[in-house]
């Protein structure tokens, strides 16, 4: 392997890694604050529907990626209200979001599928940084949602650990009581968290159909939705590991995805069998995961997916 | 008299749930310099009065006044910025964070950064002027109860409190932690603080209050100085008829050793020895009483003796038979019956309905089995005989039990597990949160249960329900007996020692 | 047993739910200047107008009964088993292993099938079950990713070493007449009447077998299962399997009723049995009725596209009236203090 190539498969790994890294620390907010959003898979499908049909009825990449954000948002406080509110079920919830996030995507986007864009979001090159050897081409002339995703994540931990609001919203994914009783409003907190994630969650759509591919596929996440949300446990919630582990990921799928073109000896192994590879991979991560922390504690927050409600006559 | 200023004020409070009144015109006037105690049974109002105080509650009608100004609280919020804070009998801690973030969660320290440099500083300094010492950074899950609950008031005085509402403070402590805490009060009050705790503990009130004022069924039924009262006088008051003496004891012939354990060893959820070579001998026909301040082991104990935490060293026998391998539902088919500590969560199915629940431990076997299936009408008359004979009042059987009140649910689980005539009943905290009445009546069952020649084993945090009910009592510190004392020489200073880790004086 | 009044409360919450899914998706054609009246009238006499309709919406409802059923078995215990779609091909996958690879006399070819069908789909269960019990893996998670791992290996098969020669899709070879489910009509074959006596069977073992009662009580408590003797990891096993045989019945329906072929099914079942089970609050008998309610569902979809409107409307408003349906039936069982095995 070359040197152009290896390069070539860096920079294609940070491309894979971006969405699961968007959606991750999304999803990383809204469940170190107590709520249990497994709709990330319809939530990025509508995020990427919806930025493709902005972008492609008003030119603008930016307007869609805005649109994007701004309906998974809105998706984002109608699961919130749901949860949090009336105290619903989260994984059923949650699943009914993918089955809306599905819905909505396929009827709204119809028109769109197969549609290659003619606006998409380009690669802006940082100066200097990008003439850097090997570095340069991998990581600093990608578009500007890969700079995002890779600033969000000191900025999500600085707000998780440096912060008032933060260390408030962690209390409030472990004993929400305590939370009250020091005179924050839990229930906003959950919902400003949830709105976050649901829209990193769009954002990370948004960059898969204008920011990557260029088009829109029905269910074209295929379930990186759901790899994102493993790869919050495999990250013990923490933003830095799951930087590690969305991009761990974004290799496997590059991976996959060279093996086929490559040829050789991969030719004989079925696409289908090595596209399991991501799902396989996932859960052979729970598995070390859990073996490994069994008996202590995962990081799991402690009131995750429990429905707060102020204790009435104690 | 001090000024309105130096006053909060509570006036004709009431505030229901449902149709439960939980106050109903209460007054109390706090003032700084003074520790007041509001005492009561479980079910007075005490904890809904203070959660009014506090902001947590709205009241439907009355007055608070705070340092002479009207006020009304829409959330705790508005209390703390007022000098208001409050230590919550379950503490309020985030255990997976440091002490110190678990002081800077609290309001009003405004800003978005967390200033820990400062924050450690004066948290320090308060601590240094109030004799409180807890290391900032250690997580709070690692401190003792005690230094959790000093945490609990180093964090309103690092907010401003100037009156601390305290919900049952020593409910968690030995008493020598709790006269230490009552030392900290004191110092807090002649620095010109208000102070106000809730008990149902006289002698508590006497040592260490200076006004207290009774309340019995959400009304206040007396207010006075401390100097001014006896502890009869309290006690008629809280109950409302004079305390009932002590039981009389028949003396029983002790009969033969139904449950022995020899040098059992376990450890507890987090990896630490809870039973660390604990020797035990129940005989047929007493209660033997285990007393203890909470963590040191009781309810791993409970548990071992039930099948359900494995012993990692030592023997259990059962009326001479070796059961340290047996499975729960073998040790309770062969009569070692159980009423876990924990009624809500273990006890009992919340939503489950009465018949449902008296077939909990039994649902395998007849009468609730026949040819196999469920037979109902066998749940239903068990629910039914139960219901009547240990009068419990409930809203119809088919209700989920979480409806009943908590004597109720704790009448049917004794009812179910004596049913089946047990050799050996474990009983764990069985009056914890109950009323007067509904002890009264769990007490009866368990002596009626001994003078019918079973043996009971009785653990309990409330040394006076140990020293009322007890043939034999034993002290239980770090995971071990360490005394043994008969009833006719009970001793509450001795034993009292032995439970804060005193060496026994007349263990037998 | 639910009182009248609760049932009363839950209904009307489950009419209001599916009114304001109507009304929403009116609005969607609204704002896309399709014709309201015609479009609903369309759905309306494609699904119910008709017995040729009914019937249709029966084939999509029975293998929705069916992984909702698996889903009432496995949500009853507060087992997550969100691998309903998986256990579903596997079992489709295991029925057409043996009609078309294993050489049987004909009257043995149908309950072999169904036998290995049901075992694949147990299998798909076991696997998160174990992981649970053993290393305390997340299920949600580990169902899930089974999921596309079994719809990815059917797909291997149908593209690749199963593919028809003779025929120009991705489908195995038909099934022998031998390996087809008895039919009952046109359409429909006897898993309609399969389904019924299953949820049946259901009812009855929930309600009057000691080990319905234990899975219960797992459901609601598991200090309360320890403490009344249950061994929680064997019952949990014993949930997973049965949850995951009986969603292997939604595969074998399809396959060896419907198609009559081997080839990558319409994707979703699994899940709509989820939130069938849900909206029944996982009583088997009530998952007959929902899963009815979502045929007719999924069949107007189908008669949209006759009426040459876009079908995916249909998902909108089915989204919609979950969507109400969750908030309306969160708050009623809340109100109905109804005891029973509601989540």
């Amino acid at each position: 392997m070359n040197e152009a190539m290896l390069i070539g498969l860096l920079a294609a790994t940070v491309s894979a890694a971006t969405p699961l890294l968007l959606a991750g620390l999304g999803e990383l907010v809204a469940e170190r604050s107590g709520v249990l959003n497994l709709g990330l898979e319809g939530l990025m499908l509508t995020g990427a529907m919806t930025a493709v049909v902005v972008t492609a009825s008003t030119g603008s990449v930016l307007g869609g990626i805005a649109a994007a954000v701004a309906v998974t948002m809105a998706m984002g406080a109608a699961f919130a209200f749901l949860t949090v509110t009336i105290r619903a079920d989260h994984i059923v919830t949650g699943l009914a979001i993918v089955l809306v996030g599905d819905g909505l995507s396929q009827f709204f986007g119809k028109a769109f599928v197969g549609v290659n864009l003619q606006d998409r979001l380009a690669p802006l090159a940082i100066p200097v940084l990008r003439d850097l050897p090997v570095l340069g081409p991998v990581l600093f002339r990608q578009n500007v949602l890969v700079y995002f995703s890779l600033l969000a994540v000191p900025l999500v931990w600085l707000f998780l650990y440096r912060t008032r609001p933060g260390l408030a919203l962690r209390a409030a994914g472990e004993r929400p009581s305590a939370v009250d009783v020091a005179g924050w409003n839990v229930v906003r907190i959950r919902y400003l968290a949830v709105i976050f994630g649901a829209g990193m969650a769009g954002l990370a759509g948004a960059f898969l159909s204008v920011g990557y591919l260029g088009s829109w596929a029905n269910g074209m996440t295929a379930g990186q939705g759901w790899i994102a949300l493993a790869l919050v446990i495999f990250a013990a919630w923490h933003p830095v590991r799951l930087l590690f582990g969305a991009y761990l990921f974004g290799f496997a799928y590059i991976m996959v995805f060279q093996a086929q073109v490559l040829g050789g000896v991969f030719q004989l192994v079925s696409v289908y069998l090595m596209q399991m590879a991501p799902y396989l991979l996932a859960l052979l991560v729970l598995m070390l995961i859990a073996a490994r922390s069994r008996g202590r504690g995962d990081g799991t927050p402690a009131a995750l997916a429990v429905p707060y409600v102020r204790e009435e006559r104690t | 008299m001090p000024a309105a200023r130096d006053e909060v004020q509570a006036l004709d409070i009431s505030k229901s749930f449902g149709s439960f009144v939980a106050n109903d015109g209460v007054s109390l006037r706090l003032r700084r310099g003074e520790i007041h105690a509001v005492l009561g049974e479980n079910g007075a109002g005490k904890t809904t009065l203070m959660n009014i105080l506090s902001g947590l509650y709205s009241p439907d009608a009355g007055d608070l006044t705070v340092w002479g100004e009207r006020v009304q609280f829409r959330s705790p919020r508005d209390a703390v910025l007022r000098g208001i804070g409050m230590v919550h009998q379950h503490f309020q801690l985030v255990e997976v964070l440091s002490a110190l973030d678990n002081v800077l969660l609290g309001v009003p320290a405004g800003g978005l950064r967390l200033r820990r440099g400062e924050a450690v500083a004066r948290l320090r300094a308060i601590g240094r002027a109030n004799g409180i010492d807890i290391d900032p950074d250690v997580p709070v899950w690692q401190l003792s109860i005690g230094q959790r609950q000093k945490l609990e008031i180093l964090k309103l005085l690092y907010h401003g409190a100037e009156l601390l509402l305290l919900d049952e403070p020593t409910s968690v402590l030995t008493p020598q932690e709790a006269d230490e805490l009552y030392r900290t009060l004191r110092g807090l009050a002649d620095g010109g603080k208000a102070v106000v705790f809730i008990t149902h503990k006289l002698h508590e009130v006497m040592a260490a209050a200076d006004r207290i004022t009774v309340l019995r069924r959400g009304r206040v039924v007396a207010a006075l100085p401390a100097s001014e009262t006896t502890l009869d006088e309290l006690g008629t008051l809280m109950v409302g008829s004079r305390p009932a003496a002590l039981r009389p004891r028949q003396a029983t012939a002790p009969g033969r050793s139904i449950l022995r354990a020899e040098g059992v060893a376990a450890a507890g959820d987090r990896g630490h020895a809870a039973l660390d070579g604990l020797d035990l001998d129940v005989r047929a026909g007493e209660i033997f009483g285990i007393i203890g301040v909470a963590g040191n082991g009781q309810p791993e104990l409970a548990e071992v003796l039930a099948g359900l935490r494995r012993a990692s060293r030592g023997r259990i026998l059962l009326d001479g038979t070796d059961i340290s391998r047996w499975s729960p539902l073998r040790r309770m088919r062969a009569g070692l019956r159980f009423v876990p500590e924990d009624r809500m969560g273990m006890g009992m199915v919340m939503p489950l309905d009465i018949p449902d629940n008296m077939m909990l431990r039994d649902f395998r076997d007849p009468p609730f089995v026949r040819r196999g299936l469920i037979d109902h009408g066998a749940a239903r008359r068990r629910a039914e005989e139960a219901v009547a004979q240990y009068g419990v009042s409930h809203g119809g059987l088919g209700r989920p039990v979480r409806l009943l009140s908590g004597g109720n649910q704790q009448k049917l689980l004794l009812a179910r597990e004596i049913w089946t005539d047990p050799k050996l009943l474990l009983v764990s905290q069985p009056t914890r949160g109950l009323d007067v009445a509904a002890a009264r009546a769990v007490h009866d069952r368990l002596v009626a249960l001994r003078d019918g020649g079973s043996a009971v084993l009785l653990v309990s945090e409330d040394l006076d329900e140990v020293l009322q009910l007890a043939d034999r009592a034993a002290v239980m510190y770090g995971g071990r007996i360490t005394g043994i004392w008969p009833a006719a020489r009970f001793d509450r200073d001795g034993i009292g020692a032995a439970m804060g880790g005193g060496i026994p004086r007349a263990a037998a | 047993m639910m009182r009248a009044s609760a049932w009363a409360l839950e209904s009307g919450a489950f009419v209001m739910a599916v009114a304001l899914g109507v009304v929403a998706a009116s609005m969607v054609l609204l704002a896309t200047g399709t014709p309201v009246y015609q479009t609903l009238a369309a759905i309306y006499s494609g699904a119910l107008g008709s017995a040729y309709a009914l019937q249709s919406s029966l084939v999509y409802a029975v293998p929705v009964a069916f992984t909702g059923l698996a889903a009432c078995v496995a949500f009853r215990a507060r087992i997550w088993n969100i691998g309903g779609e998986g256990q579903m091909v596997m079992g489709a996958f295991g029925a057409a292993l043996v009609a078309l690879h294993v050489p049987l006399p004909g009257p043995a070819v149908l309950p072999a099938m169904i036998l290995s069908g049901m075992a694949f789909g147990a299998l798909w269960a076991f696997g998160p079950a174990v992981l649970k019990v053993a290393f305390g893996v997340n299920e949600v998670l580990s169902t899930l990713m089974l999921n596309y791992v079994a719809i990815l290996f059917v797909d291997f098969l149908v593209f690749g070493p199963w593919r028809d020669p003779a025929g120009g899709w991705p489908y195995s070879p038909p099934f022998p007449s031998a390996a087809l489910l008895p039919a009952l009509s046109a359409d429909l074959n006897v898993a309609v009447v399969a389904a019924p006596v299953i949820a049946v069977l259901l009812a009855v073992l929930f309600r009057y077998t000691p080990w319905g009662y234990a899975t219960a009580v797992l459901g609601h408590s598991h200090p309360a299962a320890r403490y009344a003797g249950m061994r929680i990891g064997r019952l949990t096993v014993q949930v997973m399997l049965l949850s995951g045989a009986i969603a292997a019945l939604a595969g074998i329906d399809q396959v060896a009723g419907t198609a009559g072929l081997l080839y990558h099914l319409p994707p979703g079942y699994g899940y709509f049995g989820i939130l069938v089970s849900w909206l029944a609050g996982h009583n088997p008998l009530l998952v007959l009725v929902m899963a009815t309610f979502y045929g007719v569902l999924l069949q107007g979809g189908d008669a949209l596209q006759i009426a040459q409107v876009d079908p995916s409307l249909v998902r909108i408003m089915q989204g919609a009236i979950i969507i109400f349906a969750l908030a309306g039936l969160t708050l009623a069982r809340r109100r109905s203090l109804s005891p029973g095995a509601g989540a």
